[in-house]
This record gives structure tokens, sequence and C-alpha cells, in this order.
């Protein structure tokens, strides 16, 4: 019983009766409706006026909150996983780089290494979820934007700073990071993201020119991704 | 307020959308649902609140 | 509720009765209500269609805000440059917003992969440094009065005339040229050209000089011409990394990063240090071998001395690619053998060495029979009395064993600056040099530069000029009268500096800086304001023979000039406009290249056209569709291999390449009873050279902190020495006061300096012994004796 299947079943539930109830809404003359004659539903019994009123409320306000937050369940704690974020082509070539054990790169070195088991886009890009700020969030919707109204070029480009906290979170204080002199040297830059960690680490995922259509890797890289079964929660 | 008849048809709407989206929860789907059904949802329900506003301040509820 | 024919009616409850009820056959009362005609109306679908059109315009409206919200990065545009300091000679990303640096980041597309280090991720505060030179000045009052203001005419009018006086009265060779590894290619070949070729003398040299003379007579006395054969992709294939006397950690950080990678992705790669000092490389390392200083020729001798004797040589490529000599005559490889076999076991040597016999034996195997080797090494084998001899002596080891012409194998000489390879040897821009592997005392290589020149036959001087160390000697002594000295440090950087401040007191000395403060300003008779890095265009050429291009992306501040159009001025005024008909970067570079095609160094495919598209091009590059040469003398890489050849050391007229006997002499800097310690110099991550623009950047020079002496717990404990306690070492150069740290980095005997600092300026008691064939100074090896002050 994971979480997706409750949300799934409630989902489904509170818009399958959001329909049906709306149906019948739409085809109600509020207008009409008197205090009486009453109907009886159980042991309930209201006015044809009360009924009809507070089956509208459940039709148009309460179901559709009630869709509202189990549909963005997907959208805030369901993007945790690769799968979904993988779903956008362009994003591929992250997950298949991520997978790839030959690969240099910051995200399969962590994958390899088992630093990021599962959620790995999320380990980094933590501020897509819930928790995290608003302005990744706002990013993100930017994002599916662009994605779903075709306005974007490949090779895509993050127009922002990347937070280096998402790797400060795990390195800072421990002893691998400290005893680098060059971390204390410029340690303000690196709290602040004035200055990337990837200045000295390098990639974290493909080259642009490789993610870019008609480059050699290309078809290779956007192959829909393979996924482990220990990927998932 | 007489009645609901285009907030009703905008929440089935809304719904089928949601209920494609919670199931198959891919960009297009959830760009749907982001930017499409979840406004629709919430102009509906800003109309039925406007209604119901309108209706108690007629019945000096309000 | 029951709906009956085309009403609705509500059913009352039993007893109860309305007004307009009827009542039907059972006797219960309906009220009647109309029910809604069916189907949507066309009010309700158009408002239906507003709700989704409203849905629609505030999903825009949403995102329209996003994308007028976006926080911007730190750069609004990003254009692709090279870093101002190492000779990794990484590539670039210079972020600007309103004209303005405010970010530099590694290029992805470059060979190092989007990696820089510390110093190239501050470059973004290098243009805006404090206390630029901004306007020539002139030592008015002559030599000791101050620097005045002056203009650019009567800044160069003065140099012009001090250099004709000087000729006039004593020949050309009474003016020298002391250039820079760190000058535009287009810069360097200029200045060699003007005064080789114009003014006729061959003092031409530079700061190349003091760190990869060396590497450039050990390729050239072992393969016939310059430059390592091999690329930085071949750490990626290389199963043996053979790191010596250098410290990637520290001096070339991405190599290192890269080196690390290559362990991660195949943990069976071993990395073999050998340093005399643990440094940071030596940690990381998997075998650290810790030599006595100055007496590792007996490590590569012993090694190949293993090598023939347990049959761990390639005897079919010998055959084929190798030609043997004893420096006179050509010798057998059995004479080789037996050179080795008198001296240079591994137990005959590794008392003095300072390493085991069963490590030198380990080191050899493991060299001669991994997959592939590379190695890689710096100063510690080029700033010694026997570089020549250490760098032909590696070349010769993968030589014996075929570690070579494949991917992951290759002898890899790392260059320290960013332009010493493309600019300085490749130009020959040395007193012995002419462009492209050429000399000066060879009649036919002056006859070939004079026919491309278009140079009046016997116009070169046939002598070979003046190299650093004597260069300033020769100041000091009164030969040498007027000097133009670029982009340089050597009031700092030179050895045994209290000798050579006192030569630079004498002698009319021009110095193009970027600072009117460093310790040669200081000492300038003309001071002229030079641009730096992105406020100039041109072309620098790395450690792996590829020339990359960096653009001009800032206005120099105040009167500041590129250092080539001071040459053309200087050029005009000496009357030699004619003949440096090529006056800006590009047309420079366009002379440059087709010169070139008169050589095996051929780069004439390398425009500025491909250089601005591409990340850089290693030569030969022939043509401009040839994609450059990553691995030299191997055929289908190389375009100037005879077809058919597999392998072909073109370089000689023989085309194999030589293996000498290279016997160890003991370095004049071993400790005595009067000196009983030894020191080394290099460098630390933080800071470039001698500090000039790194100790003015804040994160830089305060990482670094200032310039300590390292001392080794013994040594600390026998002389009393305290952490942190003031010192003074005394060589028979000089003597000099500093804070000692306490670090078991160093090895028992052994003391280190790094030279980035004036207030400590180590290379006063740095010893000047230079290498007779490469005229290196031999930085690496000083005998001291150690003081504690009270």
């Amino acid at each position: 019983m994971t979480w997706l299947l409750i949300v799934r079943v409630l989902g489904t539930l509170s818009c399958v009766l959001a329909i049906v109830a709306s149906w019948f809404v739409a085809r109600r003359n509020f207008g009409a409706l008197k205090e009486s004659p009453t109907i009886s539903i159980g042991i309930a019994t209201l006015s044809a006026a009360a009924f009809w009123k507070l089956s509208a409320f459940v039709a148009i306000v309460a179901l559709p909150v009630a869709t509202i937050a189990t549909a963005n369940y997907h959208t805030f704690v369901g993007i945790h996983e690769v799968e979904a974020c993988s779903q956008c082509h362009v994003m591929r070539p992250m997950a298949n780089d991520l997978h790839d054990p030959s690969s240099d790169t910051l995200a399969a070195r962590h994958y390899k290494n088992g630093y990021i088991p599962t959620g790995q886009c999320y380990a980094c890009h933590a501020d897509y979820g819930f928790s995290g700020d608003m302005a990744a969030k706002m990013e993100g919707f930017r994002h599916l934007a662009r994605y779903t109204t075709r306005t974007y070029e490949e090779p895509i480009v993050s127009r922002t700073r990347f937070d280096n906290q998402q790797c400060l979170k795990c390195h800072q204080h421990k002893t691998a990071f400290e005893s680098v002199h060059v971390h204390h040297d410029v340690i303000e830059r690196l709290t602040s993201s004035n200055m990337s960690c990837l200045n000295c680490h390098g990639r974290s995922h493909p080259t642009r020119s490789s993610r870019t259509p008609g480059s050699p890797e290309y078809q290779a890289l956007v192959k829909p991704p393979v996924f482990a079964e220990g990927d998932h929660e | 307020m007489n009645e609901l008849r285009w907030e009703a048809w905008a929440v089935m709407l809304a719904s089928v959308v949601s209920l494609i989206y919670v199931w198959s929860p891919g960009p297009y789907p959830m760009g749907a649902f982001t930017f499409i059904a979840q406004p629709l949802f919430l102009v509906a329900i800003a109309s039925y609140a406007w209604k119901v506003l309108k209706e108690l301040r007629s019945k000096r509820v309000l | 509720m029951r709906r009956t024919g085309a009403a609705y009616h509500f059913r009352i409850r039993p007893g109860k009765r309305e007004e307009g009820a009827h009542l039907d056959a059972d006797g219960l009362g309906y009220r009647r209500v109309e029910p809604p005609a069916p189907g949507i109306s066309r009010r309700d679908l158009a408002m239906l269609l507003a709700g989704v059109a409203g849905a629609n315009v505030m999903g825009a409206a949403t995102w329209g805000a996003l994308e007028a919200l976006l926080p911007a990065g730190n750069a609004d545009t990003w254009t692709k440059a090279v870093c101002r300091f190492c000779g990794t000679g990484c590539g670039i990303q210079v972020g600007m917003r309103d004209g303005r640096v405010t970010d530099v980041r590694g290029d992805e597309l470059a060979h190092n992969a989007g990696v820089i280090c510390v110093k190239g991720s501050m470059l973004r505060a290098l243009p805006y440094v404090e206390g630029r030179l901004t306007t020539p000045m002139i030592r008015r009052g002559g030599k000791g009065s101050a620097l005045i203001k002056a203009s650019w005419d009567e800044a160069m009018s003065l140099v012009a005339a001090k250099f004709q006086e000087a000729i006039a009265a004593a020949g050309p060779d009474s003016v020298a040229f002391y250039g820079s590894g760190q000058l535009f290619t287009e810069e360097s070949y200029t200045a060699n050209k003007l005064f080789k070729a114009g003014i006729r003398t061959n003092n031409v040299d530079g700061n190349p000089r003091l760190c990869m003379a060396s590497a450039a007579t050990g390729y050239t006395q072992t393969f016939g011409k310059d430059e390592p054969p091999g690329s930085y992709v071949d750490i990626d294939h290389a199963e043996c990394l053979f790191v010596i006397g250098a410290n990637p950690f520290h001096c070339h950080p991405p190599l290192h990063e890269r080196m690390m990678r290559r362990k991660r992705l195949h943990p069976e790669t071993t990395i073999i240090c050998v340093d005399p000092r643990r440094t940071d490389t030596a940690d990381h390392a998997d075998i650290h071998l810790s030599p006595v200083p100055g007496t590792d020729l007996l490590l590569l001798n012993s090694m190949a001395q293993v090598m023939c004797a347990d049959g761990l040589v390639d005897s079919a490529f010998l055959t084929r690619h190798v030609r043997f000599t004893d420096g006179d005559a050509e010798i057998g490889f059995e004479a080789f053998r037996a050179f080795l076999n008198a001296s240079y076991t591994p137990e005959q040597v590794s008392q003095e060495l300072g390493v085991t016999a069963a490590d030198i034996r380990r080191v050899a195997y493991r060299f001669a029979t991994a997959k592939a080797t590379m190695s890689l090494w710096t100063m510690g084998m080029n700033q010694r009395t026997q570089g020549t001899a250490l760098n032909a002596m590696l070349s010769a080891l993968h030589l014996l064993t075929g570690q070579i012409g494949r991917p992951g194998a290759t002898p890899f000489s790392v260059t320290g600056q960013p332009n010493a390879c493309g600019g300085v040897r490749d130009t020959g821009a040395l007193s012995h040099a002419l462009p492209n592997g050429r000399v000066v005392a060879n009649p036919k290589h002056r006859e070939e530069m004079e026919a491309i020149w278009g140079l009046a036959p016997g116009t070169l001087n046939p002598k070979p000029g003046l190299a650093a160390v004597d260069l300033f000697k020769a100041l000091g002594e009164g030969q040498v009268r007027a000097a133009l000295v670029m982009c340089t440090n050597p009031a700092q950087t030179l050895p045994n500096l209290v000798a050579q401040h006192a030569n630079l007191e004498r002698g009319f000395l021009a110095v193009a800086e970027i600072f009117g403060d460093s310790e040669t300003a200081a000492r300038a008779d003309v001071l002229l304001p030079a641009a730096l890095w992105i406020e100039k265009e041109g072309v620098t050429g790395q450690g792996e023979r590829r020339y990359q291009y960096t653009p001009r992306l800032l206005q120099a501040p105040g009167e500041c000039r590129s250092d080539l159009a001071m040459l053309v001025d200087l050029a005009e005024r000496l009357g030699h406009g004619a003949l440096i008909s090529a006056r800006t970067p590009e047309a420079v570079w366009d002379e440059w290249r087709k010169v070139s095609a008169h050589s095996k160094y051929n780069f004439e495919g390398i425009t500025y056209a491909r250089l601005k598209e591409l990340r850089g091009l290693q030569w030969p590059c022939p043509r401009p569709d040839h994609p450059g040469t990553v691995r030299r003398y191997v055929e289908g890489d190389d375009p100037l291999v005879t077809p058919g050849s597999g392998i072909e050391f073109y370089g000689f007229p023989d085309h194999k390449a030589v293996i000498a006997t290279r016997p160890y002499v003991r370095s004049p800097e071993l400790p005595t009873t009067d000196y009983p310690l030894q020191l080394t110099t290099g460098r630390v991550v933080e800071q470039w050279h001698s500090g000039t623009m790194t100790m003015r950047i804040a994160e830089l020079r305060d990482g670094a902190g200032p310039a300590r002496l390292e001392v080794s717990p013994a040594d600390a404990r026998r002389y009393g020495v305290a952490e942190g306690a003031r010192v003074r070492l005394t060589s028979r150069f000089g003597s000099i006061e500093g804070q000692a740290h306490i670090t078991d980095r160093c090895r028992p005997g052994l003391l280190f300096a790094a030279f980035y600092d004036v207030k400590l300026l180590i290379n006063r008691i740095v010893a000047d012994h230079v290498d007779p064939v490469s005229k290196e100074p031999e930085y690496k090896v000083t005998a001291v004796k150690l003081e504690v002050l009270a």
C-alpha cells in the first residue's frame, strides 16, 4: 500500500464524485428550490434547498479542493523520482548518464558509489519538492510551461544559479571537505553560491553540445531510460 | 443564484483532466493540470463564491 | 423524489400539505417543479468557455510572471576564453554583466571538461585589482630617483633613444629583450623578429629559460623536435601514471583531478609519485618514493638498468625506432646496457639515492609492464644542473619499453606557464633559437629563416645570445647596456638574487608591467603600462601543443597598451617598421602560421577563425580542414608521418629517436658540513609565480597566507626551532630571514619555501648553477644552514 496507490484511489474518487455531483448540480434550478419538501437520506433529513446547496458546495468546492490536493502529490512529491523527471525527453540524457557506470559526471559518480540510491534527481535538486525555496518551485513551473508549449530550445540551459547548499548540505563539515585548504579560502563564495563547486569538480551532467540534436551522442542520450528495481522508494 | 451550470461543467472538465493526471503524470498532463485544470477549478470556485455572497447579501445575512 | 413525465416531483411528507400541491392517486402530494431545459444553454456554454479562457489567461499570466521574475544568474553573457595562469591552459567561460566580469567558470567543452582551480575561479577579480599602472613612468632623475608620470611618446622615445645609443656605441649585442611565457604568441614572435632580424642581436630570452629550457633540450636531443608527443587525454588511458618532480595537486590542479578520475573509473591504475617532499600529490599516489634531492638521475638510470637486465625492454621497437649514443658516437644496445650495469644497479645507487633497491625494481617493473604508462613531470626535473639528462632519460625509459605512441603511453613534460610552449619555445624566442625548432648556430637554419622572412643573406647573427642568468649578469657588467623586459618579474624570480639585484641596478631597464610596485618595476628606468589578460586579444599555446584564443572583452584602464602595440611602436622608432609589417594580433598570427608551414611544427591550418570557433587546436595542423594532432609521430594522427611508417620519429634524418648514456653528475649543492641542509622551492595552489596578480586578490592572498620556511620535525628538534619561530637560512649566495613552519611533508634534511611573497624573497639564497646544455638554473637544490633567531 504505497502513497502513490492511496493518491490514485483518492484522486479517482474525488474526480469521479465531482463529475457525477457536478452533472446533477448543473441541471438544478436553484432559484426554484424551496425549503420544503424535504429529502431524506438515511437518517438525515434536509430541505431540498439545503440538500442541493450542500451538494453544490461539495461538487464545486470541496471535491475540487480534494482533487487539487491529491493530484498535486505528483507535482510536489512524485517529482522526487527519476522516472518523473525522465518523462520529459530533454531530461533523459541526465537520467541515462546517471546510470552509466563509465561516465565521470558528478551525477553518475554519486549514483555509482551508492550515495543516492533513490530519488536521485531530488537529492541535488531538492528545492523542487515541497520543502525548498519558492524560487526553485517557480522555476519548476516555468520549465513545465516551456516544455508543454514547446517554446524551448535544445540543448536546455539553466538560467539560474545552482544553489551550492545542495552540495554543502551533505559535504560541508565532513572531513573530506574540511581537509581541503582551498575550500576555506573561498568558503563565503561557496556558501553563498557566488562560486560554483563545479569549477573544480567538473561537469555534473552531459555537456550541452552532446545534448544538442544532431550531435553524435544525442540519440543514445535521449533513449528512454531503463530503471533498476532499487531505484524506486 | 439561479444556476451553477457553467461552474459545474468547468468542474467536470477540470476533473477529467485531473483524473488523467492522477493516473498518467507526464509533462503534458502535468501542464494541463497545473495551468488549465487548476485555474479552471479556481475560477469555478470563485464564481460560486461570488454567487453565494450575492445571495447571502440579498437575504441580509451578510 | 420522483420523476413523472416532464416534471420533477418532490415528495412531500405525509401529513404536510403545501399550497398548490397536487394529489395523486395514492393521496400523497407532489409539488410540481419545472425541469431545466435539456443540454446546456448558449449562455452557459459561453460562460464555460469564458471560464476556460479565463483559466488559460491565468495560467499564461502566471507563466509570464515566472519568466519576468526569474532571478538572474551571475552573468548575462558567457564568452569562451583561456585562463591567465598555469600551463594547463584551461578553457574557461567569462561571465559578464553591464560590461563587467562577474563570474568565471570552466568551459565544459574545452579539454579540461569544465574543471579549473581556485585561481581560475578568482579570475573574476583580476581586472579590478587595485594599483594598476595606468600611465607610462620615467625615472627622470636617473637611478635612485622617483618615477614620474610621462606620456607614451616621451617614454617610448626615451627607450628608443637609449637603445640606439647603446647600439651605436657597442653594437647590437649591447641591447637585450627579456620576455615571458605569459605574453601572447603574437607578442613573443614580434619581439623575437624585431631583435633578431631587425636589431640583429640574439640577446632574446625569457622566463621559460628558468622553467622549460631543460624540457626543450631533453625532447630535442631525444626526438629531434621539441614539445610533448602526447596529450592530456592520455591521462584517461594510462594504467600507470609516473609523476616525478611535479606536484599537480597544487600546481596543475585540473590535471590532478583528471588523474583522480582515471583512478576512480579504473582502480587498477597505479599512480607513482617521486618527490623528496610528501606533497598532497604524494598523499594521493599509490607509491611515493622520496629520493635525496639532486640524485634522481640515479633512479632513472637504475630503472633502465632493471629493464634491460630483466628483459623488460621492447627489442623490436628499439631496433626499428631507436639509436643509442654515448654523446659522441653511436653505440649499440649492448654497450648501453653495459654502461648501466657498471654503476646503476639498484644496489649500487640505493644508498646515495635514498630509495630502496626493492622500490626501484617495483616501479621499474610497473612502468615497463603496465598496459600504458604515462609520465608527467615539471620543475623537479627541469630546474636542475642535469635537467637535460633527466628529461632525456625519462623519455628514454618510454622508448626502452615501447611505452609511447599509444593512448595512455607517453612521456609528458607538463608546462609551467600558459604560453611558454606556443609563445616562446615554438617561436624560438630564446637566445640560442630561431622559429620552429631552428637554432642560430646552424647556418642552414639561418638561411631558411632569412629566406622566409625576406632578409638579406647574413642578416641573422650566428652567435647565440645570452641566456637569462648570463643576460642579467652582462647587464651588471655593462656588456648589455639596455634591456626591454616584458610581462615577467626577474627581480623576484631569478636565482641568486643578491647578485642579480646588483646587476639590475646597472644599465637601462625598460619594463612593461601591470603594476608599478613589483620588484622589477621598482628597478626600472621606464615603466610601460601593459594591458592584462582579456584587455587584449591573442593566442596562447599550452602544454599539450594546443593553441587557444583569448578574446578582448574589456577596455584596458587608463593609457595601458598591449605589449604588441609597444613592440610595434618601438620597431617604428628604431627604423624597423618595414620588417614589423604585421601590426594587429590577427595579422601577426597569419604571418606566423605561414612561417610554420616551412617546418615540422606546421600549424598553417590553425586560423583565427577556427580558433574563435573551436576550443583550440593541437598542432601539427597543416591544413584548414585538419582536426589537429593528438599524438605526434603516430601515423593516422600526425599528418607529418610518412604513410606506411606506423610510428616515425621524423625529427632526425634517420627517423629514429635517440637514447644517450647519461652519466650521473653530483649536484654542486649537495649538503656539506657548513651547509648541512638542502632547500627546495615551489608553488602553492592559491598563488601564481611571484604573486604580482594573486597576492592582490583577497581570497588567494589570505588563503595562502605569508610564505614560510617549511622545516621537518626532526630538523626542528635538532636546531631548536619552534613553530612560527623566526629563523635565518644561509647559503653560499645569500641569507634570508623568515618564519618557520614545522611539517612532516619535508623529509629530514630538506626545507621548502614558495616564491610568491616579496616578504620572503627566497631566491636571494637559491643557487644559480645552470644545466650546461639548457642553461636552466637549479632552483631545486641549494645547500643551506639554519639558525634560530633570538
